[in-house]
């Protein structure tokens, strides 16, 4: 089996995740801040300790900005909704994934903000002052894809914020790092944006369900969910501090614990390298899918793309693609429309969408070659 | 005042959790508890420390970034509130 659908969910995870969360779960699984007695004390230290390494690892001031949710999709609905108020503006790009489309246009279909799509060229590039021309005095928010789930294609996100605050417009800046978040260097504080949404079970190494929000000091959120946070527990309403306020009812505590393994996991590796080896990994792929008759391969520049790679064989259709690879070689790609439309329509593969290969730091070039092979008889059959 | 205890609450579990690693960094011996219902603060746990110690612990959550806490004397007479901070 080979595996190469890793910016759906990757495999295989590190051992010492899995070996965490096992010890985690049949150790020390209390329930932290509901009870003063050792268990849940050592659950609570445990799930402090690892918001701290998600602190570390985006450069974040204070542990306290990390909200945890359960998945980047969670995240950027706690921004979007809880951020945005009737009449704000909102700008974004047509890289988005339907995380962020979903939830905007249903605001935008509700009058409840309006909203600018500022379009990539179709490489999935989106120029900074396209951008920046668009923040007006109302614009509250604006929402980008870091990494593209289709081509790979990463963002110049420094110069696209640089661009947005010499604008003066007071507009925030929220990067949907769903992909990058372990596979690209991201400072929170030296690229100076106000919200970054993540996931963890993809290039971050941790298992489903757990993904996390990083908000700058000072900004309010409604909470899209109130309940239980162990804290102001005399009071019939919501706690104000973070991360108490955005983090109501029993958390993922397991998934707490996966997450921080899978950081620490590439910090032991570390993140530089495991980036080498996805380019070096991904150059390969190309080079093979561009060495197949009639084959289109959509990808970013060398140095500025992620292990995602999009391809279309002239009439074959891509999901014929991925069931001769499954059924016949035992490599799972994924084929379609990858939740992204919008993307789609800016790169040309809307509505047949496209094959996806993408790698992780665990596949090796012998896979690649194997996969390369493989593709080779899918084209001739 | 021997049989006396000294406690410092704050507002959330994740800052009981960082002032623990503080403390215990500072070489002061702390445990963390269930919050005294004499007490009655907010948050479910509080940091429990010997009174000798509370000029050093008081310091140190000054210094930090704590918010609200409160430092507290418990001993067979009752409990007295040493100080309560708001910021």
């Amino acid at each position: 089996m080979i595996y190469l659908d890793n910016a759906a969910t990757s495999f295989p995870k590190p051992a010492e995740m899995i070996e965490a969360m096992r010890a985690f779960m049949s150790e020390s699984c209390g329930n932290p801040g509901r009870a003063g007695h050792l268990m849940s004390i050592g659950a609570a230290m445990k799930v402090f300790e690892a918001r701290e390494t998600v602190a570390e690892f985006f450069n974040v001031d204070d542990s306290r900005q990390v909200i945890f949710t359960q998945n980047v999709t969670m995240a950027l609905n706690t921004v979007i909704r809880g951020f945005l108020r009737p009449g704000d503006k909102v700008v974004t790009t047509s890289m988005e994934h339907n995380s962020v489309m979903r939830p905007l246009r249903y605001l935008e279909s509700r009058e409840y903000i309006d909203l600018s799509v500022v379009n990539a060229d179709n490489s999935g590039k989106v120029v900074p002052s396209d951008i920046a021309g668009k923040v007006e005095d109302n614009t509250r928010l604006v929402v980008i894809n870091h990494g593209s789930n289709i081509n790979g294609v990463i963002q110049d996100i420094a110069s696209i914020v640089k661009a947005i605050k010499e604008r003066g417009k007071g507009a925030r800046v929220m990067i949907d790092a769903a992909q990058t978040a372990g596979a690209a260097a991201i400072d929170f504080r030296e690229i100076d944006i106000d919200f970054l949404a993540f996931t963890g079970h993809k290039a971050l190494m941790g298992p489903q369900g757990i993904g996390g929000l990083v908000i700058r000091k000072g900004i309010d959120i409604e909470p899209l969910c109130f309940g239980g946070t162990g804290s102001d527990s005399e009071f019939e309403r919501q706690p104000e501090f973070l991360p108490d306020r955005l983090e109501s009812g029993t958390q993922n505590n397991p998934g707490i614990i996966g997450l921080a393994a899978g950081i620490r996991f590439i910090e032991m590796k570390g993140l530089a390298t495991i980036i080498e080896k996805e380019r070096e990994l991904t150059a390969r792929l190309v080079s093979g899918l561009d060495s197949i008759n009639g084959c289109r391969v959509y990808r970013g520049e060398p140095d500025n793309r992620l292990g995602v790679v999009a391809f279309n064989i002239d009439s074959i259709p891509c999901s014929s693609i991925g069931q001769r690879l499954n059924e016949d070689h035992e490599i799972f790609i994924r084929t379609g429309l990858h939740c992204a439309p919008v993307a789609h329509k800016t790169l040309g593969t809307f509505p047949d969408g496209s094959a996806r290969v993408s790698v992780s730091y665990f596949n090796s070039e012998d896979e690649i070659d194997k996969f390369i092979d493989a593709m080779a008889t899918v084209r001739r059959q | 005042m021997k049989d006396s205890k000294c406690f410092v609450t704050l507002k959330s579990v994740h800052d009981v959790m960082k002032a623990q690693k503080q403390l215990m960094a500072a070489g002061i011996s702390i445990n963390v508890v269930a919050t005294p219902r004499e007490i009655s603060h907010n948050c479910g746990v509080v940091v429990q420390f010997a009174c000798e110690c509370i000029d050093q612990i008081e310091t140190i959550i000054c210094h930090e970034d704590y918010g609200n806490f409160g430092l507290f004397r418990k001993s067979a007479q009752g409990v007295e509130e040493i100080i309560t901070a708001e910021y």
